[in-house]
Order: structure tokens, then C-alpha cells, then sequence
């Protein structure tokens, strides 16, 4: 078996809510290089709390998130996402009133042509659409926008909150694949909080489905597609996996 | 993070606190040795606010140790003030007021403050009679006699005075400023415009807003009317001088009317010359060209000064406290038996062709002047201001008479 | 026309000032979300050094100062002022505006006005109440355009102005640092996940602000010299130019900034020719921009932006009165107490004190229950002031007939500006209402055919054959004045407590929790808050007839826009949301308890205001439930430790604010 690398971005029994409520207790993960991890679980389940306790906008109620192997400790949101770890939040983290240049200029503290030209031949309907307000564009143009921009700051852990919302399926059929392939090969550590499960399992190395707040179930991508009715019924609020945290054994 | 604001805010305030109990004035003993019972005068003047002028002040601590150490004080009992800072608002007069009651003054003396009128229901229900040199407002001017003395005269001497002057001096079109309030409204609308139609001159008042003149704006509103004669009705000492400056700087050469200013001859030397000024006694500016007695009566008074290191506040304003408390003395010296807020308005009301510092001879019996009880005189003198900045009277005379009747029925 | 264009151009003066401070209000505001009503007096402050150097050459700080042996040349001293505004914005970024960036409007608008009465104060103290001459950096001359002389001053402030004005535009335009404050200023959340530092941001965007207000003041106030009062109310005429820009365009302000310099210098010449009606002469300057901002607020309101922040910090928890009667009979058996045994001036204080308390309470109605930000309840209570005025002493209306009709005034006055309220919240709100302040001192106090010369003398209150006057021989503060005073206040707060524990009292909360919610649960937003506005107006006007009875005599000085603001101060000092906290600001207010004692006692009440700014500063940070509140919190906490089965008190929770951004 090959030596798995250290983790990129790990939670260790983590829990994260609202005024000392807590919305997510117990979540255990990890996120390798190159690695895609699916992030499931109906409404309410606690996947968007979990990710914003990640990056510091959330505080930790109990346990602990360790970025590039260091705690999280009180660095503020915008110094983790300096230090590479980026989230796309489910409002696309956007901004309407600015054009898409100057999105891409405020994405990267340096100004690097090259890799911008990279990016942008993985969004090449960007290019059209250098002048004009974010606000003025499709949803499916938008979104490219919120992933391009996160790319072009080179980030070491990409976490994608519900990207598929309010996009037309064929484009997230386009799309979910070709940010796994840009992971892949730029060797960033992929986080996708879906409520499309087939589509999310379908590219992810390794899938993890809360409920109520609680890990209900993990394991790796092909196992938790193959064995559909225990997802279905994760999802539906078995209570006994919610007490058993199941794991299927991979 | 917090708790660190909170330390280092309150440690400023205290800090602030503690530097201002520090450096605050330590009265140093001005009861020129003389061991009676003080008698206690209460000192309102315009120490603090907007329209402040701290010499007012200065002016009677100068006559506290003036009349004790030089005058013998009164009958062998040191004058001692309580000076209570106005600061223009009707909230610090009356709490003024208030602690004047509570102490038991024997009388309050009127150092020029314009905030005076809030002060008015608090002393005259406590029979504490009001005395000033002049007044600056219209509130204690009007006040039944008994109630309030002003030595020089109401706030119409300067209304009829400077329409007799100028009359005299043959000018026809005036355009005058004057800081901007009710007050002034009434002063202008009820004194000056009647008195100056009567004398068939043209005034055009200007009403300029207390604390944001913009002079340039001003000169040049004044220069629109192309008038014969520019000045002030009445102004603070900084507007005089930023206005007159500015009408020079905007080509203006004729004749400057300066109501009661002074500040601005020492600032603006040669460019001065020609400016006539209206203050209600001798000047020290005017002591080259003054009679002796008067002469000796203004070295006095910067002695005086001097004592008190405010040797270069020597302003009309200064003086006008200075020479009413030294009046306020002679009345009192003249009392038989106790002083006490009675006594004083008695012996008040009897003064007659009292010669006064540097001033006119008053009489205080409330018929100088017609619905103003509270004047002591109706006469008034006038300066020209020479080319070496020293001033000339234009009556050689002095103080002339003014007659109140030209004014219309106020 | 050359009189005309001459005077154009003098106003230009004044328009550069409004360009300095609206850019800043302008940045501030991208950058933070929050409106800094400090603006005019943050920028005042580096210019009294500034001007203090050329006249003695003594470098002035808040504590201490250095003399210099000569006096540093125009250059050196205009750079250490320029200095000292560049700390002084460091200064008050970090210690006060970025502690209330996620906090209610409602704390940062105190904060803020906090700030300017701190600021305003300090210089008072430090610098001395004087105008004082300002040198001049730029030469004085003048040009000769189509026959006029007009000043090249002016012309060439404007200039050096509009440049610095198309600096910031540039910055926020071109370069990376200002794209990012305007991308947080829409998105906040966003730009941090980019790894932008929204405090760093507001930090530049605060010290560049206060740095361009310094320079602008510097040069503008050449031309009249320096004065607290004035220079911290110029923010009030630029607020106006910011709301004309929609706190959006630079541009605009630059424009509408030179406009209204121009048109106020205009009016000066007009109001002076012989065509001018003469009850229109004083004010106009302060009421047409006013006029203006109503018009455009009114025509553009719904659409004006609102920061998306994220906020965090609650509003201050109400906790609905109920009347209980033992405390209520031992704090009326206190107050009489407290009556009988002093007297003089102390009995004033306490008196005072107690029309001070009815003033907070107007307050803790408007903005403690219905959640509207208003800083006009001084003029309010001046309104019912000089109306009582007219009505007993020219018209002869008996007690207490004129305190009603009175009271009723300033009721109708509050609700005229109750209909700004229906369509503008928040820090807009108070932006409107600090204008109508304004307006209202120097048009109607100030008018002079409205307030006679001679004063607006009160008679006396008589009831029934007895004498409630104030005063009487030497004494200061009668017994009978007093007892009608605590019983106008008891039955007040009687009536409060009733209002606010009823329906109407749950329909306030409501409306101040969430607008649209209210609305959707059958609530109507308009009658309710003219009701507010109508109540609170009422409190503010019996009050503002007790000052009147209690002085005498008014002035347009009794009711300054500052006076109101630091009612306002005590009011959130002593805790905006209940009644006792309206007690505990009466007894810290202006001429009451705690004044008569720093005053009388210590000798410190020339630090009364600096005091009190720096009281509401530290208050609004770190406690927004005032003093009253926390208070109550240990009494609580004593009573849950006493009483271990006590029910716990019942409390309204706030609604949690809203996450998404809020388009007004």
C-alpha cells in the first residue's frame, strides 16, 4: 500500500454551531493532495456549519481542525484562507458589482500571467466576459467565475459548498469532473458539499454523510455507490447509524 | 481586547483630569492684607464658549487687587470676587446664578456677558442687583430701576452713537455687519434703522453667522452696496479684524466704522488709519491724547494688568471690567454700615455726577435714558484711528451728549 | 453677474471642506458600513495643531504639549498636522470603530457621535473656545475674469481638493487594496474568504479619510479661523452631500460639495438685499440642504444601499416593565427624600436630574423600544419649550393647560419627522434627523421674528391658587416646583410602563426587530412608528416645558443640537432600554446630579463633556445595555443565588439579524 501523504486538511471530532448550540459534533475527516472528499447529507444535517468551522468564520465547540498539519489555533478567516485552504461558499462568494477582471486581480497577490492563462483555458468563456459585473451573468457563468478565481490563487485545499445549486444539470455534469481532474493533477485537496449524491460519489475518492449533526456514515466513494439503500437510509435519519456513526468497511 | 480600551480609556480621563487640576489658576492672595470681613461681589464673565473673551475676566481679577492694595479697599475690608466663567449657554448662567445665591454675594457684577439674560429671574428674585460697566444684551437693560446699574449705558448707546457719528462725519450710505441672532435683529431693526432714518443716513446690517464668518464672503458683501462707509454695528474682536482686513485686501480705501473693536489697529498698523471706534470709555490706545487725570487713571490700569501677568491683554474689554468694578468700589466705600444686596441698590440709586474711571460721569437715578432704567448715562465717545495707531477723540471734548429722542419710541 | 460669479467662487471655501469630509464619509462608510458623524471633528483636530504651531509655536497633544523656541515654518507645522491626523485615525480605528464594525447601527451611530462630543470637548480644553486664526498655506491674490475680481484662494483650494477627491477614486478604482474595500463593502464575507482583512482595510480607508478632512480643514479654515462648535457641526452639510452622492460616487460629492459651498455663499448675498423677507434671513444656509436630502431621500429612498456585514453583536435586550408597586413607592418616597433634605443648588441638580430622566426616557421609547435612531428629541423639547413661552406670557394659557398644548407641539413636530422614518432606517435616519436638529436651531430658535430679542421668559406655574414657580427670594429651587416635577414624572413613567407592557409595547419590539416580519404578521410599520415618534415627542416636550419652567427664560442656546446629543449620550450611558436606565442618565445628564457635583465640588465641569463622551465611548463597546442594564444583571444574579426556585425573569429576546444583505 502506498504511503498516504500527510493530510492536507483534517478535523479531528470537530464541533462548530450557533450561540453554544451545536450544529455539527464529532465529524472526523481528512483531505489529502489530490484528494476529492464528498461532503453529504440532507438540509440541516450541519455540512455547510462543518465547513465554515473549517476555514475560522464558524467558532469549534470541541475538537479540532488542523490545517497543513498546524491547529487552527485563532487564526482569523482570511488568514487561513491565505495560507491556501479556500472556500467557495454557497453564495458563490462573489461580487456583483465588480467585472470579472478585477475579480481575477483581487484573487492573486501577485499578478502571474501564466498561470492565469492556465485557469482560464479550464473556463475559456471567461475570457469573453473579462468587463462585465459578475452580477450581470448566468449562474453557470458565475460559478465558473468562483472557481476560477479560487484557482488562480493557487490554493493547497479547495472547498466547494453546494456548487450544483441552481445550475442546469448538464452544466454540473460538465463541470463536477473537470475541477476532480484539476485537483488531480495540480495535487489540491478537494472538498464538495453536494446534494446531488450520485454525481458528488461519482468523482470523490471517498464520501461522508451527515445527519442530525452527526456523522452517519463514511467510507470510500465506490462502496457507499454500490451500496445505494444504506446512503438512502443514512439520509432519511436511521436513527441507529446516527448512533453508530456506521463506516462501511472499504 | 476590550478590557485593554476600557484601561487605557480611563486612565486618559484620569489623566486629562489630573493635568487639568494641576495647571488650573492657584488664586494667589490678592486681599492686599487688609484683615475685614470681605465682601463678596459675584463676577460673571464670558471666559469659556464660542464668543468667549477671557480678558473680561482678567479685567476684574486685575480690579480685585487694584481696589485692595492700591484703593485701601472698601472701608478697610478687601473686595473678594467669585468669578464664575460663562460660557454663552443659559445653562452655565443660571447654574452661575444659582451658586451666586447660594454664596450670598453682595451684589454681581456684569463683565460683558451677552448670557447675562438667563441669569436675570434667578438674581432679581433674590434682590441681588446686576452691575455692569456696560451691557450685552437687552434682557438687564430693560429691567426696572433698582434691579440692574450700568455705568456707561444701555446697548443702544452704540445703535444711536454710531448714527450720530457718522452723521456728524457726513456719510450717507453704511454698510455694517453684525454677528448674526435674535438679539442682534431686534438691536438692529428697533435701534439702528429708526435712529438712522431719522438722521436721513442709508444702513444697510449685514448679519453675519456667530462662528463660521467667512470674511472674504463678507467684504465683499458689504462692497456690493458700493457705500461710503464699511464696518461693524457690533462684532467680536477676531471678526473685526478678519473683516477689515479683508475689505483693504478687496481694494476698499474709504472710511472703517469699528463699533467697539480694537484688536484690529495693532494687527493692521497703516491700514487702520481713518477707522473710527466707539468704545465706551478712554482707551488705552488713546492715552497719547488724552487728558492727565485719564492718563494716570490707564497707567493704573496697566500696573494693574501687569500684576497679574496679563500685562498684554490690555483690551477695551479688559477695562471695561476693570473700570466698572473700580466704580462698583467708590459706591461702595461710600455705604454707611452693613453691605448688603440692599444696601447696594440704595446706594446706587443715589449715585449722582459720580466721575467714573476713564469714563463719563454717571448718574444712576433711571431717568438717562427713556425705557432704559438701568443706564447710568447718555453720553458717548468716539476715536479716530491716527496713521502711528494711536487714537484721537473726535469731539475734542471727549464724551458727548447722545439724545435718545432721535431714537424712535423703542 | 460678477457679484455673482464672485460670490460662486468664495463658496467655493467651504465647498472644498465638504469635498474633504464627504470623500471621507464616503470611504469610511465603503470600507466599514459605518456612518462617522466624528468626521468634522476627527478632521478639526489636526488642523488646531496645525494652527496652533504657526500662532505660538506649540505642538499641542491631548495630554501634555512641547514648546518650541521659534515657530516651525508654514511647511513643517502644515506636516505635523497632517501627522497628527494620521494618528489620530489609527488611533480611532482601532480603539473605537473597529470594536463596533459587527455591532447594531444603533451602537455605531453612538459610537461615533461618542466620538465627535470626545473630540469636540478636547479641544475646548486643549485649544480654548476662541476662534483662533488659522495661518494661510496658500497666497492670497486675486484674477480678473469678465471684468471681476475674483479671489485665486478659493479657486485654488477647490483644485487641490478635486485632485485628492480623484485620488481616492483612483484608489478604489484602480488599485488592488481599493477594489478590495469596495469588493468588502459589498460581500464582507467574501472578501475574507479571498484573504482580504476587512480591518485592515477599514484602517487605510479610516486614516485616509481623516487625513484628506485635516488637509481640507487646513486650507478652508484660513478663511474664517477655527472654532469647535462650527467645525464639528460641518459634518452635518456634508452628510447631506453624502447622501446626494448615494455613498457611492466620489464624483458626486465633488459636485454636489462645490454646489452647495456656491449656493450657501449665494444665499449670504441674497438674505442681505432689501427684497429678502425678513423671517427668512437667518438659517436658510442649514435648512435648503436639509430640503434637499429630504427630497432626495424621499425620491430615492428605497433604493439607497446598505452594507452586507456581518453582524454579529445583538441589539440590547428589553425586558417588558411591569409595574410593580413596592419599588414604585420607594423610589417616589426616595425621590421625595431626596427633595426635602437639600436644597439650593443641590435640590436644582436633583430636580433637574429628574427632567433630565423624562428626556432619556423619550429616548428609550423611540430608540430602545421601537428601534429607531433619532438625535432630534432636543429639538423636540425646544419646540414645546418656546411654545409654552408664547403661551404664557403673550397669550396668558393657564397651567397646566400650556404644558399640554405645549408638549402637544412637540408631538406634531415629531410626528412630521416620523415620515422620513416610514421609508429610511438606521444610521440614515439619524442622518435626517441630526439635519432636521440643525435646521430646526438655526431657522426657528434662532428666528428672529419668532424669538424676541428681549428673550422667551416662562411665567411662573400656578394651580389652583398655588404658587409651583422655581423660585422664590433666595430660594433657588422650591419645594413646590420640585414635588410638581417628580409627579409630571411619576405619571409619565406610569403611563410608559402601561404603554410599553400593553400591546403597543409588543408592537414597538416587533417593528424593532425585523421591519418586514412585522409587517407580514399583520403589523402596520407606519402607524406604529407615528406613534412612537408621537409618544417619545410628548415625553421630550413635557421635558423640554420643565427646563423652561425651571430656568425662566429660553434661548435658542438651551436647545442646541449639542445639548441633545449629549442627552442622547447619558440616555445610552445609563441603558436606552428601560426606565431605570432614563433614571440613571438623569442623575449623570447636563445641570443634574452628577454635574452639580463635578461642578460645585470638584471644580471639573469643564470636563463634564469630555467625561461624558468618553463614558458613551467605552459604554457602547463594551456593555450596550448601559449602565441600568448591567445593573440589573447583577441584581439578577444576586436574586437567582438568594432564591434558588425563582422563575427566571421574562425577557424579549432579540430576533437574530439576518445574515443575508439588507437593501433598504
Amino acid at each position: 500500500m502506498p504511503e498516504t501523504p500527510e493530510p492536507l486538511l483534517e478535523t479531528v471530532d470537530l464541533a462548530a454551531g450557533y450561540n453554544g448550540v451545536p450544529a455539527i459534533r464529532g465529524l472526523s475527516m481528512s483531505v489529502g493532495p489530490g484528494e476529492v472528499v464528498a461532503l453529504l447529507g440532507p438540509n440541516g444535517a450541519g455540512k455547510t456549519t462543518s465547513l465554515l468551522a473549517m476555514v475560522g468564520l464558524v467558532p469549534l465547540l470541541g475538537g479540532e481542525v488542523r490545517v497543513l498539519g498546524a491547529p487552527l489555533g485563532r487564526r482569523r478567516p482570511h488568514q487561513v484562507a491565505r495560507s491556501g485552504v479556500l472556500l467557495v461558499p454557497d453564495d458563490r462568494g462573489i461580487f456583483y458589482g465588480l467585472t470579472v477582471r478585477e475579480h481575477l486581480r483581487l484573487a492573486a497577490r501577485r499578478a502571474d500571467p501564466e498561470r492565469e492563462r492556465q485557469v482560464l483555458d479550464r473556463f475559456p468563456v471567461l475570457r469573453n466576459l473579462d468587463s462585465r459585473r459578475a452580477g450581470l451573468m448566468s449562474g453557470g457563468e458565475q460559478q465558473m467565475l468562483a472557481i476560477a478565481k479560487a484557482l488562480l490563487a493557487g490554493p493547497k485545499v479547495l472547498i466547494i459548498d453546494e456548487m450544483s445549486l441552481g445550475l442546469a444539470p448538464k452544466i454540473v455534469q460538465e463541470m463536477l469532473p473537470a475541477i476532480r481532474d484539476l485537483a488531480k493533477e495540480d495535487g489540491i485537496g478537494l472538498v464538495l458539499v453536494e446534494q446531488h449524491i450520485e454525481l458528488a460519489l461519482s468523482i470523490a475518492d471517498r464520501g461522508v454523510i451527515l445527519n442530525h449533526g452527526r456523522v452517519v456514515l463514511t467510507g470510500a466513494a465506490g462502496d457507499l455507490l454500490r451500496d445505494r439503500h444504506l446512503v438512502e437510509a443514512a439520509y432519511f435519519g436511521a436513527e441507529q447509524f446516527a448512533d453508530t456513526e456506521g463506516t462501511l468497511a472499504g | 481586547m476590550k478590557r485593554t480600551l476600557a484601561a487605557v480609556a480611563s486612565a486618559a480621563a484620569l489623566a486629562l483630569a489630573l493635568a487639568g487640576c494641576s495647571s488650573g489658576d492657584s488664586s494667589s492672595d490678592a486681599s492686599g492684607g487688609l484683615s475685614g470681613q470681605p465682601v463678596t461681589i459675584g463676577v460673571q464673565a464670558p471666559m469659556e464658549g464660542a464668543t468667549a473673551y477671557p480678558q473680561t475676566g482678567y479685567g476684574a481679577q486685575a480690579a480685585e487687587r487694584y481696589i485692595n492694595e492700591k484703593l485701601g479697599g472698601i472701608n478697610g475690608r478687601p473686595v473678594k470676587i467669585q468669578l464664575c466663567a460663562g460660557d454663552g449657554s443659559p445653562e452655565t448662567a443660571v447654574n452661575c446664578a444659582n451658586q451666586f445665591v447660594q454664596s450670598n454675594v453682595a451684589a454681581v457684577f456684569d463683565a460683558y456677558d451677552a448670557s447675562i439674560g438667563a441669569a436675570v429671574p434667578v438674581l432679581t428674585s433674590a434682590k441681588i442687583p446686576i452691575i455692569g460697566e456696560l451691557g450685552g444684551q437687552a434682557t438687564a437693560d430693560a429691567l426696572p430701576w433698582g434691579q440692574a446699574f450700568y455705568f456707561t449705558g444701555p446697548l443702544e448707546t452704540s445703535a444711536l452713537g454710531m448714527v450720530t457719528i457718522l452723521d456728524k462725519i457726513g456719510k450717507k450710505n453704511a454698510s455694517l455687519a453684525v454677528t448674526d441672532s435674535p438679539a442682534s435683529h431686534g438691536y438692529v431693526d428697533k435701534l439702528v434703522m429708526p435712529a438712522a432714518r431719522n438722521l436721513g443716513m442709508n444702513v444697510s446690517p449685514l448679519y453675519a453667522p456667530g462662528s463660521n464668518m467667512n470674511f472674504a464672503v463678507l467684504a465683499a458683501t458689504e462692497l456690493s452696496s458700493n457705500p461710503d462707509v464699511a464696518g461693524i454695528i457690533a462684532m467680536t474682536e477676531d471678526g473685526c479684524t478678519g473683516l477689515f482686513k479683508a475689505l483693504r485686501q478687496q481694494g476698499y480705501q474709504g472710511s472703517l466704522f469699528a463699533g467697539s473693536c480694537s484688536q484690529f489697529i495693532a494687527d493692521m498698523k497703516q491700514q487702520a488709519a481713518g477707522a473710527i471706534i466707539q468704545p465706551r470709555v478712554w482707551v488705552p490706545a488713546s492715552k497719547p491724547n488724552a487728558p492727565a487725570e485719564v492718563q494716570k487713571q490707564l497707567d493704573d490700569f496697566a500696573a494693574a494688568m501687569e500684576e497679574i501677568d496679563r500685562g498684554d491683554q490690555q483690551s477695551a474689554r479688559s477695562l471695561y471690567s476693570f473700570a466698572g468694578m473700580v466704580n462698583l468700589a467708590t459706591v461702595l466705600k461710600g455705604i454707611q454700615g452693613d453691605i448688603t444686596p440692599e444696601s447696594i441698590t440704595d446706594a446706587m440709586k443715589k449715585v449722582k455726577d459720580m466721575p467714573t474711571f476713564a469714563g463719563p460721569p454717571v448718574t444712576c437715578d433711571g431717568q438717562q435714558w427713556a425705557n432704559r432704567p438701568s443706564s447710568c448715562s447718555h453720553q458717548a465717545i468716539f476715536f479716530e484711528v491716527q496713521p502711528d495707531s494711536s487714537l484721537k477723540p473726535v469731539d475734542p471734548n471727549g464724551f458727548i451728549d447722545l439724545d435718545p429722542s432721535k431714537m424712535s419710541a423703542a | 453677474m460678477g457679484t455673482f460669479l464672485q460670490f460662486v467662487v468664495l463658496g467655493l471655501g467651504l465647498g472644498s471642506i465638504y469635498i474633504g469630509l464627504g470623500t471621507g464619509l464616503l470611504l469610511v462608510h465603503r470600507a466599514t458600513g459605518i456612518i462617522n458623524f466624528a468626521q468634522g471633528a476627527m478632521a478639526m483636530w489636526g488642523a488646531y495643531v496645525f494652527a496652533q504651531l504657526r500662532v505660538d509655536g506649540t505642538l499641542v497633544f491631548p495630554i501634555g504639549s512641547i514648546e518650541f523656541a521659534r515657530r516651525p515654518p508654514i511647511e513643517v507645522a502644515a506636516l505635523i498636522g497632517i501627522l497628527t491626523a494620521f494618528v489620530l485615525g489609527l488611533v480611532v480605528h482601532y480603539l473605537v470603530f473597529r470594536p463596533v464594525r459587527h455591532a447594531p447601527v444603533l451602537a455605531q451611530v453612538v459610537v461615533s457621535v461618542a466620538v465627535m462630543i470626545t473630540i469636540q470637548a478636547l479641544v475646548v480644553l486643549r485649544f480654548g473656545p476662541n476662534n483662533i486664526d488659522v495661518a494661510s498655506i496658500l497666497p492670497e491674490g486675486s484674477i480678473s475674469v469678465l471684468g471681476t475680481d475674483l479671489p485665486t484662494r478659493e479657486i485654488i483650494m477647490a483644485a487641490i481638493m478635486v485632485v485628492l477627491a480623484a485620488a481616492v477614486w483612483a484608489y478604489l478604482r484602480f488599485t488592488r487594496a481599493g477594489v478590495a474595500t469596495r469588493a468588502a463593502s459589498e460581500n464582507e464575507r467574501a472578501a475574507v474568504l479571498m484573504g482580504f482583512s476587512p480591518d485592515r482595510l477599514a484602517a487605510v480607508a479610516q486614516v485616509v479619510a481623516v487625513v484628506l478632512g485635516t488637509i481640507s480643514v487646513m486650507l478652508g479654515s484660513s478663511l474664517t479661523g477655527l472654532n469647535p462648535d462650527n467645525y464639528t457641526l460641518l459634518v452635518v452639510p456634508a452628510l447631506a452631500v453624502l447622501l446626494v452622492a448615494r455613498m457611492e460616487s466620489i464624483a458626486v460629492v465633488v459636485v454636489a460639495a462645490l454646489l452647495l459651498g456656491a449656493f450657501q455663499s449665494v444665499i449670504g448675498l441674497l438674505v442681505t438685499k432689501s427684497w429678502w423677507p425678513v423671517w427668512a434671513q437667518s438659517g436658510l444656509d442649514q435648512v435648503i440642504p436639509f430640503a434637499v436630502v429630504m427630497v432626495i431621500l424621499f425620491v430615492q429612498g428605497k433604493r439607497l444601499p446598505s452594507r452586507g456585514s456581518l453582524q454579529t453583536i445583538r441589539l440590547p435586550d428589553v425586558s417588558i416593565p411591569k409595574l410593580k408597586p413596592v419599588p414604585a413607592v420607594i423610589l417616589l418616597v426616595l425621590g421625595v427624600a431626596a427633595l426635602s433634605f437639600t436644597q439650593g443648588t443641590w435640590r436644582f441638580g436633583v430636580t433637574t436630574s429628574i427632567i433630565v430622566m423624562l428626556l432619556a426616557l423619550s429616548y428609550v421609547v423611540l430608540t430602545g423600544y421601537l428601534g429607531q435612531i433619532s438625535l432630534a428629541q432636543g429639538a423636540f423639547a425646544g419646540a414645546a419649550g418656546f411654545a409654552l413661552s408664547k403661551m404664557t406670557s403673550a397669550w396668558g394659557v393657564p397651567f397646566p393647560l400650556s404644558l399640554i398644548l405645549s408638549a402637544l407641539v412637540a408631538t406634531a413636530l415629531g410626528m412630521l419627522v416620523a415620515l422620513p422614518a416610514f421609508r429610511i432606517r438606521g444610521a440614515q435616519l439619524a442622518i435626517i434627523t441630526i439635519a432636521a436638529a440643525l435646521a430646526i436651531e438655526r431657522f426657528v430658535f434662532n428666528n428672529y421674528t419668532l424669538s424676541p430679542p428681549e428673550g422667551n421668559p416662562i411665567a411662573d406655574a400656578t394651580l389652583f391658587g398655588l404658587n409651583l414657580g422655581v423660585r422664590e427670594g433666595r430660594d433657588l429651587a422650591r419645594i413646590s416646583f420640585s414635588v410638581m416635577v417628580l409627579v409630571i414624572a411619576a405619571i409619565l413613567v406610569w403611563v410608559f410602563i402601561r404603554v410599553a407592557s400593553g400591546d403597543t409595547g409588543r408592537t414597538f419590539l416587533a417593528v424593532r426587530a425585523n421591519e418586514r416580519a412585522a409587517a407580514s404578521s399583520g403589523i402596520d410599520v407606519r402607524k406604529t412608528k407615528l406613534i412612537g415618534f408621537a409618544i417619545s415627542a410628548f415625553i421630550a416636550g413635557i421635558a423640554g416645558c420643565l427646563i423652561g419652567f425651571s430656568r425662566g427664560q429660553l434661548s435658542a442656546e438651551s436647545f442646541t443640537v449639542f445639548a441633545g446629543l449629549q442627552v442622547l449620550a447619558v440616555a445610552y450611558l445609563g441603558g436606552i432600554t428601560s426606565v431605570g436606565g432614563a433614571i440613571v442618565a438623569g442623575v449623570l445628564g447636563p445641570l443634574g446630579i452628577v454635574y452639580t457635583l463635578l461642578r460645585g465640588v470638584f471644580d471639573l465641569g469643564e470636563y463634564y463633556a469630555l467625561i461624558s463622551g468618553l463614558g458613551l465611548i467605552i459604554t457602547a463597546i463594551l456593555n450596550p445595555v448601559g449602565i441600568a442594564g448591567a445593573t440589573r444583571e447583577q441584581v439578577a444574579w444576586v436574586r437567582r443565588r438568594l432564591s434558588r426556585s425563582g422563575p427566571p425573569p421574562s425577557t424579549v429576546p432579540d430576533a437574530p439579524a439576518p445574515k443575508e444583505p439588507s437593501r433598504v
